[in-house]
Order: structure tokens, then C-alpha cells, then sequence
């Protein structure tokens, strides 16, 4: 096979021996194949080894698979309903449940339904208690914060004349080395 | 599922996919026991060559049909049944060697060393050929497992399987360039692996 010639091309003899090529392009391989011996053996190659390759591993019926496979699989998948149910079942069947606990709650009379709704009421009575303790608890420590901040602010300012002076210069300075930092951030994408 | 499951497949002998399908859906006796027969050769071939250990293979294999009943309702007629089904496996055995990919690599790593564990009958054949079809299977089998898992999958599904090139895009959701030009290469590499190892005759 010479690598100077476009048409010895082992790709183009693998799509040729899969019936791949379009007419025009397989009549021009045929012709070339009668007078390259390169070609000639690398195409028989190739059908030999297509031959091996499928002998070899298009028989599926060798495989040895348990006498009884399909009988436990299809046990198993069909006791496992899950897949089948589409929505509108498990609608109906949620229907159904509550039809039925409404039932057994009728059934059940007076004495059941109050000791459910005392159970009910001390289940809420403690949320509420719960909750209403996490909110206190939340308020006092942002009031503690607050006050905290307050006397590190007043310690810091109250003595110094240039309180606010130096107040100003502070958010100056915040503001200059902010915009620095954009700029140096823009300035580094354009460069990539 | 009753004890009569001889006539019930002689029933189905006859009757498509499809049909079956729409029974298994219905819950009628035996319509999905007579799907698993159809396919569970090709099924745990496929999965076999995959995965390479046959163990891994029927269990990986079970999974797959427990999955495809789960789906029945989802499949849609009008695609080939057979195609819908490879492509449920091949997405499993894709999971399974994601999930034991240290494992698959000491697999490819020990290919040299592994003993070809598919149980196989080999009838009407004389101890010789049987003993030299048997090597020369042993042979391949082991090149294909040492190709990497996107080759591999692709030579088993059309070699193997027969899967046309057509049904290998819509199984794996590859393009049609890729599917060609991959299983080109996975053929190239196997023929390297032939001469490599000093197997003549290839």
C-alpha cells in the first residue's frame, strides 16, 4: 500500500466491506483493488478478520443462561407493581386511604375523637411554644449585637474630634480601593 | 404466573412484541415470562461482553428486565421493541461499570491473565474442534474485553448483536460519524492486538 495514493485508504476498504461507500466511490475502490496488491491483501485482511470476529461472537445462543431465568425474573418484576401504576392510580388509592381513615374515624365515635383531638391540640400548643421560644431567642441576641456595636462605636468616636472626619475618609478610601479593584479586574480579562 | 407455562408459551409462539407488551401491561399471565425468553440470550450476551464476569452478567441482567417491566407503560409502540430494550441494558451496564470502574480496569489490566469464564455448549462438534473453536474464542473474546468501554460497546452491539448502524445511534445516542469512525478504530485496534499477541490467520 502506497502512502502517497489517496485511494489506499484501510478506512475506505472497512466502510466498502460494511456496504457503506456510495456507488461512485465504491466502483472507483473495485478498480483500484484489481490493480493494487496492497490493497488486494489488505481488504482480504480485513474480511477475514470480520469473519473471525462475527463467528466468534454473534452466536448468543451459546450463552448458558439458567433453565428457569425467565420464569424468576418475571416473578420478580411482576411482584414489584410499581412501574405500572401511572398517576391517576395513585390518585385513585390516595382517594381511597382517605375515604377509609375517615371511616374508621367515624367508626371509632365520640370518646376516640376527643382523645385524637386533645393529642392534636398539645402537639400544636408545643409547636407554637417551640417556635415562639426560637423567636425570642433570635430577638435578644440581635439586641445584644446592637447593643455591643453601639458601645464599640461610641468608645471609638465619642473621644475624638474628627469623628466624623475621619468617618468620611474611611468610606473614601472604601471607595477608592474598590473602584482600583474593578479596574485591575477588567484590566486582567481584556489582556486574556 | 401458574404452573401451566408450556402451553402458555406455545400461545405466544405467534404472537409480536408489541402484543406481548400490551399483555404484561394488561397483567395477563405469562406475556412478560415469554418477553424474557425472547431476549434473554442476547440480552445477557450483551451484558456479559460488557461487563466481563458471568456472574455479574445474569445478575446485571435480571435488573435489566425487573427495569424494563417497571417501563412497559413508558414505552411507545411505533419504535422497534428490541432497540428499546438494548437501549435500557446498555444504560445499565454503562451505570454498573461507572459504579465498578476500579474493578473494570484491573478487568482490561488482567486480560492477559483471565480465563474465559462463559459457559458455552459446543454441540456436533469433534474434541478438537471444539478445543480449538473454544481457543480461538477464548482469543477474541479477550481482545474485546480489553478494548476501552466506548469501543467495546460499540463491536459488541453490532458484531455481537447485529444491531444495525441505525439502531446503534439510537441505542447509545451517539452520531452516526462517531458510531462508524469508532468501531472502525475499535476493529484497527483489535487487528494491532492480534498482531501484537502473534495470532496469525487474523
Amino acid at each position: 500500500m502506497s502512502s502517497t495514493d489517496h485511494i489506499c485508504d484501510t478506512e475506505k476498504i472497512a466502510a466498502f466491506i460494511e456496504g457503506d461507500l456510495e456507488t461512485d466511490d465504491r466502483l472507483a475502490l473495485e478498480a483500484h483493488i484489481a490493480k493494487c496488491d496492497g490493497c488486494t491483501s489488505e481488504l482480504q485482511s480485513q474480511q477475514l478478520f470480520m469473519f473471525e470476529l462475527e463467528s466468534a461472537l454473534a452466536n448468543t445462543e451459546d450463552v448458558s443462561v439458567p433453565r428457569n431465568f425467565a420464569k424468576v425474573v418475571a416473578v420478580r418484576a411482576e411482584s414489584d407493581m410499581s412501574g405500572l401504576r401511572n398517576s391517576s392510580e395513585h390518585k385513585k388509592a390516595l382517594r381511597l386511604c382517605l375515604i377509609l381513615a375517615l371511616a374508621a374515624f367515624a367508626l371509632l365515635g365520640a370518646t376516640a375523637t376527643k382523645t385524637v383531638f386533645v393529642d392534636a391540640q398539645s402537639i400544636v400548643n408545643k409547636t407554637f411554644a417551640f417556635f415562639g421560644l426560637l423567636g425570642k431567642a433570635a430577638y435578644d441576641a440581635a439586641l445584644g449585637i446592637g447593643v455591643v456595636l453601639r458601645v464599640i462605636g461610641s468608645s471609638v468616636f465619642s473621644d475624638s474630634r474628627f469623628a466624623g472626619l475621619t468617618a468620611l475618609l474611611f468610606v473614601a478610601l472604601a471607595i477608592g480601593l474598590l473602584t482600583l479593584l474593578i479596574s485591575r479586574y477588567h484590566r486582567t480579562r481584556l489582556s486574556e | 404466573m401458574n404452573s401451566a407455562a408450556t402451553p402458555i408459551s406455545l400461545n405466544f409462539a405467534t404472537t409480536s412484541d408489541r402484543e406481548l407488551v400490551a399483555s404484561a401491561i394488561k397483567g395477563l399471565d405469562g406475556g412478560f415470562e415469554e418477553l424474557v425468553k425472547r431476549y434473554q440470550r442476547p440480552i445477557s450476551a450483551y451484558v456479559y461482553r460488557m461487563v466481563g464476569n458471568y456472574e455479574s452478567a445474569l445478575d446485571l441482567t435480571q435488573e435489566i428486565f425487573i427495569k424494563i417491566y417497571g417501563s412497559l407503560s413508558k414505552y411507545r409502540p411505533e419504535f422497534k421493541f428490541s432497540t428499546w430494550i438494548y437501549k435500557i441494558a446498555h444504560n445499565a451496564a454503562i451505570d454498573h461499570l461507572r459504579r465498578n470502574s476500579g474493578r473494570e480496569r484491573s478487568l482490561q489490566n488482567g486480560a492477559e491473565s483471565d480465563s474465559y469464564d462463559l459457559p458455552i455448549k459446543s454441540e456436533g462438534l469433534s474434541p478438537e474442534q471444539q478445543s480449538e473453536r473454544a481457543e480461538r474464542r477464548a482469543e477474541i473474546e479477550t481482545v474485546v474485553r480489553s478494548l476501552p468501554t466506548p469501543y467495546r460497546e460499540l463491536i459488541v452491539l453490532r458484531h455481537s448483536q447485529d444491531l444495525t448502524y441505525e439502531e446503534i445511534v439510537e441505542v447509545t445516542g451517539l452520531p452516526l460519524g462517531t458510531v462508524k469512525n469508532r468501531l472502525f478504530r475499535a476493529r484497527e485496534m483489535m487487528r494491532q492486538q492480534f498482531l501484537f499477541r502473534g495470532i496469525t490467520g487474523i
